[in-house]
């Protein structure tokens, strides 16, 4: 059903050349921005910030959550540690987070790429529904290209399956 | 490094004499094998001023053939022979060779010719082929080129030959760009780099602090379309090879991956993933507004023309499971194509537009293989813990990859002929992923 | 009917035509540039090669120096080029096609018709005697020998065998060029003195089951065609009394 939405909000956005790239005030208006738009590469990096990052896993527990294979969706625990994680963006109004999906070894360079994404904007939804305002989240993949365990093992790729809140300015 | 599978056939067909209308004798004959062809590469003449910017001119001769002996090993069809161990070619042979000494090295074809530094500057490389055999002359090209360039100038007789004697498209002129490895897996450094098709000239166009993905050349040949994670945002770029310039092939901080360009080099087909949901769009590759091709929910990607330029295959999970997708131009007509076991990613469309490569997975493995575009006549053409990403020659006779190696995460380019046959490594100076074979140079 | 001299003849066309792809090719390239990184590599053709072209490339008398006892075809005369005199140097830059196999149409036979080359017979038989005493790949024709001068079923069928099996070893050498290439039969037309050495030139006079798919090997089994028999040329054995029948035949080639 969501995703039926964003894609007809997202097919407007398209005809009507939208919002500038920061803005981000809906997910279904983040499809793109307009070619018409001039923006300047640099004005949409995402820098880390970590000492705000160690804040939040302070006091969130974790900054990672977790996906079983080829799967998106949060299970229970990920849920709890992005409550966590919510709780401490909204008392934390001056920086933004960014949302990275990752994927395991064991897939095409694209479809991880398409999955990563998945597993970031799982994770952006629910930080939504908690509070967070939407302009303060940005999503990104990583496809497989960043995995944290070295391995090729299901033990390994379980802990490479998952989307990490990272703090950017 | 070249399998030959001498299976000799020799078919003696019962036939009977048929007397023609006007009464004339026919013998019919069969025989063949599938071998490599034996041909022998002398080193070349030499003429002209023995002194070059690039050596002494018999060097330069020497060096030609060897590049030219390379070139045709590794088409696969073809065993060089020489120019070690070959007497080398006199200068009388250029255009009359001495036929029996070249059949005796067990050639059944000779590359003759030679090289000369002229007074304009310019190296010329004349090429013939002859048949050892009946004696004919089979095809002659001359080619004249900056002394540095002496390698194109090789390529391009390798080529000559290579399409004479197989029936084939030429394709050694090209060059290859792909995805150049380094470090540990969990902090691998991407650059993006070219080299020429034997993997000399080999240089990194990015400089790796920015992670790059499957960079995809022009029809042309003149830019690039790539993915960087440039500020720490995955979208996708235009690089023009000629000024080192790059620009964000769809402005703004949408998520666009797995580019590739139309046939005519004016559009640009690509994927741009939002809320979960991946599509499949195509824009100017001048600029311009995206046009949406597919609306599925779930993830379509891996985009590839015809080479009419009138249709995309593309990868979608819209089953529940990675299924190949053909579909028109303009999005009408989505049909699924793959129905064998496990699934099916990345496919690109032979230039030829016979066959559509893919990888496939399933058994524990990732393997290269083709299949019409009808979705018939699948067939595996590797077997390994991890293939990925084929990308064709210009010539439609070869698939290169990358291959993954289980633990370390190593990955190294291969190249396999279409037709069967071993895979061979591309010599590359650090790993390799996601490459992307050029058109034939001009 | 498809003449195939030009295979031995035709190289001036060949060679003219080869010379306006590439000054197509080379305009081309005028218009679009190659990248300026690498720098850019300009490719043309040269002249001077095509000056080198005035002689045959086969010499006939190159084929007698041979010392060896190697029985392969020397005996076959080398066809002489239409005209002696030096092609054009340059070819204006005609609009070809840029290859040949890329053109659609499958039953246009790439040959041109061309001027006929003056018949050989340049060679004279006792250029021969060594080059057939070193052929003891044949022995004689143990099947044609009719006591009657009538040409019999069987002394038809024993003439087509000694000649099969004469040609056969050189078929078997022939290298497939690709999937589909053994669909293509070719047809050569042979012209035998008495002695069992060509007086011309195999001539392709057909080729059949050419398809989209392998029109790309038309060219290359013709080669082989011609190889597979000159290779084991000039044919020994075959019955004096017959000569009538077998001086003028017909050998159809194709792979296995």
């Amino acid at each position: 059903m969501k995703k039926l939405l964003f894609i007809s909000a997202a097919t407007l956005v398209l005809a009507a050349c939208g919002t500038k790239d920061d803005a981000v005030i809906a997910p279904s208006e983040t499809a793109y921005d307009a070619p018409s738009t001039t923006v300047a590469d640099d004005d949409v990096d995402l820098i880390e910030l970590p000492n705000a990052q160690a804040a939040m896993i302070a006091a969130a527990g974790s900054d990672t959550i977790y996906f079983a294979t080829d799967q998106y969706n949060l299970e229970m625990d990920a849920r709890a540690t992005l409550e966590a994680q919510a709780r401490w963006l909204i008392d934390n109004p001056t920086v933004n987070a960014s949302i990275e999906g990752h994927a395991d070894e064991r897939g095409t360079r694209e479809y991880n790429l398409a999955l990563g994404e998945r597993r970031a904007n799982a994770a952006r939804d629910y930080l939504a529904s908690m509070g967070v305002p939407n302009n303060r989240l940005t999503v990104v993949s990583w496809g497989k290209e960043r995995p944290v365990a070295l391995g090729s093992n299901e033990q390994a790729w379980a802990q490479n399956r998952r989307a990490v809140t990272v703090i950017v300015r | 490094m070249l399998r030959k599978l001498l299976t000799m056939l020799a078919l003696f067909v019962p036939g009977v004499a048929q007397a023609q209308e006007d009464d004339r004798l026919t013998v019919d004959v069969v025989g063949g094998q599938q071998a490599a062809q034996p041909v022998a590469v002398p080193q070349m003449a030499a003429r002209g001023p023995v002194t070059t910017p690039i050596g002494n001119i018999d060097t330069v001769a020497n060096n030609v053939a060897l590049v030219i002996a390379s070139d045709l090993r590794s088409t696969g069809v073809i065993t060089p022979i020489g120019p070690v161990g070959l007497r080398r070619l006199r200068d009388s042979e250029v255009t009359n060779p001495i036929f029996p000494d070249w059949q005796r090295s067990g050639a059944s074809a000779l590359v003759a010719g030679y090289v000369e530094y002229g007074a304009n500057g310019r190296l010329t490389l004349a090429c013939y082929l002859f048949d050892t055999v009946t004696g004919r002359e089979l095809v002659r090209q001359g080619y004249a080129v900056d002394p540095a360039d002496w390698r194109r100038a090789a390529h391009k007789c390798a080529d000559t030959v290579y399409s004479r004697l197989s029936g084939e498209a030429p394709f050694l002129d090209t060059r290859i760009v792909y995805v150049a490895e380094t470090g540990p897996k969990d902090n691998r450094v991407k650059r993006i780099a070219v080299m020429d098709s034997d993997g000399q000239n080999h240089r990194y166009l990015t400089e790796g602090q920015e992670t790059v993905l499957t960079p995809r050349f022009s029809p042309r040949g003149d830019q690039l379309v790539y993915m960087s994670y440039k500020g720490r945002r995955p979208r996708s770029y235009v690089y023009d090879l000629a000024t080192g310039r790059s620009r964000l092939l769809v402005p703004g901080t949408a998520f666009t991956f797995a580019p590739s360009y139309s046939p005519d080099g004016r559009q640009i087909v690509f994927s741009m993933a939002e809320g979960g949901n991946t599509d499949i769009y195509v824009v100017a590759a001048d600029g311009g507004t995206p046009r949406r091709l597919t609306t599925m929910p779930g993830v379509d990607t891996s985009p590839s023309f015809s080479p009419d330029g009138r249709r995309i295959v593309f990868e979608s999970d819209r089953s529940g499971s990675q299924q190949l997708y053909v579909m028109n131009a303009d999005g009408s007509d989505q049909r699924r194509i793959s129905f064998g076991g496990g699934q099916y990613a990345s496919p690109t469309w032979s230039p030829l537009g016979n066959l559509i490569a893919f990888t496939k997975i399933g058994g524990g493995q990732f393997r290269i293989g083709v299949m019409a575009p009808t979705g018939g006549g699948e067939r595996l053409l590797t077997s390994a813990w991890q293939d990925e990403g084929p990308s064709w020659a210009p010539n439609g006779q070869f698939v290169m990859f990358h291959r993954t190696e289980r633990g370390s995460g190593n990955a190294t380019l291969y190249a396999v002929p279409v037709n069967g046959g071993r895979a061979r490594v591309m010599p590359t100076p650090l790993g390799g992923s996601d490459p992307s074979w050029s058109p034939l140079q001009d | 009917m498809r003449l195939d001299r030009a295979e031995w003849a035709g190289n001036g066309m060949a060679l003219g035509l080869h010379v306006a792809l590439v000054a197509a090719l080379s305009l081309n390239l005028a218009r679009h540039p190659i990248p300026a990184e690498p720098p850019a590599v300009f490719v043309e053709f040269v002249d001077d090669v095509g000056l080198e072209a005035a002689a045959p490339s086969q010499v006939p008398q190159e084929a007698p120096q041979a010392t060896t006892p190697d029985p392969i075809d020397e005996a076959i005369p080398p066809p002489p080029e239409p005209e002696a005199a030096p092609e054009p140097p340059r070819a204006e830059p005609r609009p070809t096609p840029p290859r040949e196999r890329a053109t659609p149409a499958p039953a246009t036979p790439r040959e041109r018709p061309r001027p006929r080359p003056r018949a050989t017979g340049r060679l004279g038989d006792d250029l021969l005697a060594g080059v057939r005493e070193g052929n003891s790949r044949t022995g004689p024709a143990e099947t044609a020998a009719p006591s009657a001068p009538a040409f019999s079923a069987q002394a038809q069928a024993g003439i087509v065998q000694s000649i099969r099996r004469q040609i056969q070893p050189c078929a078997n050498r022939q290298i497939d060029p690709g999937p589909g290439a053994n669909e293509i039969v070719v047809t050569l037309n042979l012209r035998l003195d008495r002695r069992g050495n060509l007086i011309r030139p195999p001539r392709v006079t057909g080729t059949t089951g050419v398809t989209a798919d392998n029109q790309r090997y038309e060219q290359r089994v013709k080669d082989l065609a011609i190889a597979a028999y000159q290779g084991c040329s000039p044919l020994t054995g075959l019955p004096e009394e017959f000569y009538d029948r077998w001086k003028d035949f017909d050998m159809t080639y194709k792979l296995p």
